[in-house]
């Protein structure tokens, strides 16, 4: 009895000391809070060429490059030798990922970041390079010379004028495509008779269009034997319409597709004409392409046996297009027929699967396997698969291998669109000169399929040869890579209306966190509108209970009572540029309002409170800064203006 | 004492009684936006006082929800437009189908009617809310509204943030 009594107590003490233990350890790997704030975190933006070093002056021998604009929670602060360090994590876990030299990490407190309006509705931002020169105009009012340095941003003539950058041209949905423009600091003034937000950026330059090297070559390379007709009809269908997009988008000159096609031996069957033909390099229009892919004809000569020499295709897709003038660089292959590799006499290339895949990545090449698994080639489908899956893989991302089952011609038809659509997608964010992030591609849903598989291996493949291309356009010297610019939220054209949108990154964690206080105030007012006699201590009884600021509760108890003075929330909204109106209203005489003005403030939290909620629902609207699937660290660029 | 103190003195007398009179009976500290006190009908009152009722009587702590309802439909009536809101309100919080429908249609913005509706403005979400409630409770009534009220948040999205915001309530 006593045994066992003690081995209780022993193991009761020894859960004690570990849940102890536990704590300890999690209090240690907390990220540093903000100067006076209890639950908001420290975070750094990394600048382009930003390297992770081991420890504080550590080699650079041994650091990380970091995908430029990287959000970083701050873990710790030294100094080695008289340079500043600042300890990272991706996430507020505690997991750390290293130090960064302090210049290379921008403070970015408050998480405020610019969205971009539709430049069709809304003239488009100047971005100034000094702030004096923005102030200036500011203070004298004077429309006529922004409206004149913006002409000029427009024509690209901006020589001995103050300003740095304009906002892109095309619109992308800050919402559906994140990207960030960080806050750095905001002062308030007047534009017009309106009170406006003068803002200090960080930017990238702009580079100019007609400069911009980002294009993207795509070469269909496909099979051109007898069973092809139907996906060849099928592909040119599509591109039909791909076109037609790229033409609308005012794309033509940054994306242009080329095509091979291959049949097999010609020394085995001599009818087959060609084991591999060029019919359109990307040097021609896209008349041209179309017209070609037309041209082309399915042999009516059966090859021998169901493997093709399909790798002779891929290898004159490599030599004997000129692939200089394109970053990022795309070979779609199309058959239903597995390859000829090696050992096989009937190869005209003599290569196997991974010399191939070496290849294509000396040349930067990604190269997409759709194999249409026909009934008729069932027996050799394991075989291709497996050598399509390795020929096709991309370091750290996965395999761009797409079956279509039983060959079905509008599987084929549906994957090719999508695959199409999404390239486009990716060439039209990079041509708008934005700062990516990873981000769900729009109208991209992951409803678990092959498809929506394939295509999250898209976008991240897409956001790597941008981030890639960003960092390598930074290196040459002729440009910063980063730099302050100055900006207002306001128009002089139309200063009633905010001319770009204010947002604050939260986290999934910060805005549920939110959604859970601000519900239970709206419990106890919804009650407190019904019978009103107790709203003001329940909702002080709230506080004590759920506030981070006891001494503001107390401070609170005698005088006037609002949200924000009795702590409620308050971590995320002081220090904003925004005055919320609803959490400084004074309850303190609830009881004599009006019904009319206690639903109003009712509704007005009630409509957040399911705001925050369908949010935190929508994953798709979530970015993984990390690039893992969504989690409480995910961020939201949310409108000042949603806040409480 | 001369007699102009004795006249400044009851004039001042007389002032300040006047302010006690107002202060201790006027009905309410706070204005409402139009500038006048707010009266007790402002404050809904007589709806708190049959709510208070209700609760009493209430068997198994359930309310005569049916009851709360009838008395909103004849403050409604009568333009007591308060205490009509305040009765609906505590009905459809309690599950209450109709009272819900009468709720979403004060807030919709294709239905709302300064007249009938407590509220000077419409309220997208309100009557989102309202209407789906209303619907779960059985008012078949209520899909067509909510149709309606998707279109036309899909119409206002650019220009409303509010009719932005509700669309992701359809997501």
């Amino acid at each position: 009895m006593r045994a066992t009594t003690l081995a209780r107590a022993a193991r009761l003490l020894i859960a004690v000391l570990a849940a102890f233990a536990v704590t300890a350890d999690a209090q240690q790997n907390r990220p540093l809070t903000v100067e006076g704030k209890r639950a908001l975190y420290q975070r750094v933006i990394a600048v382009p060429g930003a390297q992770l070093l081991d420890a504080p002056g550590a080699s650079r021998a041994f650091a990380q490059p970091v995908t430029p604009f990287t959000v970083f929670y701050v873990y710790d602060r030294r100094s080695h030798e008289g340079r500043s360090y600042v300890q990272v994590g991706i996430d507020s876990t505690g997991e750390i990922d290293g130090w960064l030299p302090a210049e290379q990490a921008i403070d970015w407190q408050q998480t405020l970041t610019v969205g971009f309006k539709d430049p069709a509705r809304q003239p488009r931002v100047l971005l100034f390079n000094e702030r004096d020169a923005l102030r200036e105009i500011i203070d004298a009012n004077d429309a006529e010379r922004y409206e004149a340095l913006r002409q000029r941003a427009i024509a690209g003539d901006v020589a001995g004028t103050p300003i740095a950058a304009i906002q892109p041209e095309g619109f992308i949905d800050i919402r559906r495509n994140f990207y960030l423009v960080p806050i750095l600091s905001h002062e308030d003034v007047l534009i017009g008779d309106y009170q406006g937000r003068l803002l200090r950026v960080a930017s990238v330059p702009l580079r100019d269009p007609e400069d911009d090297p980002y294009r993207a070559g795509i070469v269909f390379v496909i099979d051109t034997t007898q069973s092809m007709r139907p996906y060849i009809d099928r592909t040119r269908e599509i591109m039909r319409d791909v076109y037609a997009q790229i033409e609308a988008a005012g794309l033509s000159d940054k994306v242009a597709y080329g095509l091979v096609g291959f049949r097999d031996s010609t020394e085995a069957v001599p009818a087959l004409e060609y084991e591999a033909r060029v019919f359109a390099d990307l040097t021609g229009s896209g008349e041209e392409f179309l017209n070609q892919v037309a041209a082309v004809d399915a042999s009516d000569v059966s090859s021998l046996g169901f493997n093709e020499d399909v790798y002779a295709g891929v290898v004159t897709a490599l030599e004997s297009i000129n692939w200089s003038n394109y970053f990022a660089r795309y070979i779609i292959l199309i058959t239903d027929a597995g390859p000829r590799l090696a050992d096989d006499p009937l190869s005209t290339t003599g290569l196997d699967t991974s010399e191939l895949a070496a290849r294509l990545a000396d040349r930067g090449i990604s190269l997409w396997s759709i194999h249409l698994k026909t009934e008729v080639g069932r027996d050799e489908h394991a075989f291709a698969e497996r050598e399509y899956r390795a020929l096709s893989r991309v370091a750290d991302i996965g395999s761009f291998y797409y079956p279509i089952e039983a060959g079905d011609v509008d599987d084929f038809g549906t994957a090719l669109a999508a695959m199409m659509r999404q390239l486009t997608e990716q060439v039209a964010a990079a041509a708008q000169g934005f700062q990516p992030l990873q981000g769900m591609p729009s109208g991209l849903v992951d409803d678990g399929s092959e498809l929506s598989a394939f295509q999250q291996k898209v976008a991240r493949l897409g956001y790597a040869l941008r981030m890639d291309y960003l960092q390598q356009a930074g290196d040459d010297g002729a440009a910063p890579a980063l730099f302050d610019a100055w900006m207002i939220d306001r128009d002089f054209s139309n200063p009633a209306e905010r001319a770009i949108d204010v947002r604050v990154l939260l986290t999934r964690d910060q805005l549920s966190d939110l959604h859970d206080v601000l519900r239970r105030v709206v419990e106890r007012a919804e009650e407190g509108a019904i019978a009103p006699q107790g709203f003001l201590d329940e909702l002080r009884s709230l506080a004590a209970i759920i506030s981070r600021d006891p001494e503001a509760v107390e401070a609170a108890a005698g005088g006037g009572v609002s949200l924000a003075e009795l702590g409620y929330m308050r971590e995320y909204i002081e220090g904003l540029p925004y005055q919320s109106e609803v959490m400084h209203l004074d309850l303190s005489n609830w009881q004599q309002w009006s019904a009319q003005q206690q639903f109003e403030f009712i509704n007005q939290l009630d409509g957040k409170v399911a705001y925050y909620r369908a949010l935190h629902d929508n994953v798709d609207l979530w970015v993984s800064l990390d690039g893992g699937p969504v989690d409480g660290d995910s961020v939201h660029p949310l409108p000042l203006e949603a806040l409480p | 004492m001369s007699r102009p103190i004795v006249t400044a003195a009851v004039v001042a007398a007389t002032v300040v009684l006047i302010a006690v009179l107002f202060y201790v009976f006027s009905p309410s500290t706070t204005v409402p936006p139009d500038g006048r006190p707010v009266t007790d009908a402002d404050r809904g009152q007589q709806a708190r006082e049959t709510i208070a009722e209700l609760r009493e009587e209430s068997e198994a702590g359930r309310p005569n929800l049916d009851e709360a309802f009838a008395r909103a439909e004849a403050h409604r009536e009568a333009g007591e437009l308060a205490d009509a809101q305040i009765l609906y309100f505590f009905a459809a919080r309690n599950g209450h189908a109709q009272a819900a429908f009468r709720l979403g249609t004060s807030y919709d913005p294709l239905h709302h009617d300064p007249e009938t509706s407590l509220l000077g403005k419409p309220d997208a979400f309100q009557a989102f809310k309202y209407y789906t409630q209303a619907l779960e409770g059985g008012v078949t009534e209520a899909q067509d509204r909510l149709d309606a009220l998707r279109d036309w948040a899909e119409r206002e999205a650019y220009a409303n943030a509010d009719a932005e915001r509700l669309l992701l309530q359809w997501n």
